[in-house]
């Protein structure tokens, strides 16, 4: 794998993981987040 | 670590960790964060085009929502919120065809506006895009609006 691809790849784990820990793949919490609510 | 993870992440954990991607992509590929791309990359792959660096962001994406998965305690899924609680039993059956309609009206948008919901919001405004602004500005009060209809309407 080049270096590009080993750095995007590493980048995009730190964003996925992130994300998925903040809750906003879950429906629920980006609902609550819209309303203005504590998400 | 799986109590630690088990709970909501907090922004001032989630912000800068974003904030350093967004930053450490323009450093060390000079590059915008953006994941529209990564899909695009994968539907131009069919026709033989090489997978570029956007694709392997996707890969890498999906893996680090692996790993967290793991780390918190297991893949255990509670459906797609009011959509799974609304449609039960045989009804059920639509919620696919409705994710499948929606993920396509959120494709065509964000290619139509240049970028999904990450690469305008935070690649785009970081770097200090106008269109970005825009855009960014527009699918927010959107959403924030429909969420607040929708609510009023007692749909969800």
């Amino acid at each position: 794998m080049s270096r590009v691809r080993l750095t995007a790849a590493l980048f995009g784990a730190v964003f996925g993981f992130f994300l998925v820990w903040s809750g906003l793949s879950d429906p629920d919490v980006i609902r609550r987040m819209l309303l203005l609510q504590q998400a | 670590m799986h109590d630690l993870l088990s709970d909501q992440a907090p922004w001032w954990i989630v912000g800068p960790a974003f904030g350093l991607v967004v930053v450490g992509l323009v450093a060390t590929l000079n590059e915008r964060i953006g994941i529209l791309g990564g899909f695009s990359a994968l539907v131009e792959a069919v026709d033989g085009k090489r997978l570029g660096w956007k694709a392997f962001f996707l890969f890498g994406l999906c893996g680090g929502a692996a790993l967290y998965a793991t780390l918190a305690g297991g893949f255990g899924h509670s459906g797609y919120g009011w959509l799974t609680r609304t449609f039960t039993g045989d009804a059920r059956l639509l919620v696919a065809p409705i994710l499948v309609g929606a993920g396509a009206l959120i494709g065509y948008g964000a290619k139509t506006a240049g970028g999904c919901t990450s690469g305008n919001g935070l690649g785009g405004t970081s770097l200090g895009s106008p269109a970005s602004f825009v855009a960014t500005a527009t699918f927010m009060a959107t959403a924030i609006g429909t969420a607040f209809v929708l609510r009023w309407l007692g749909a969800v």
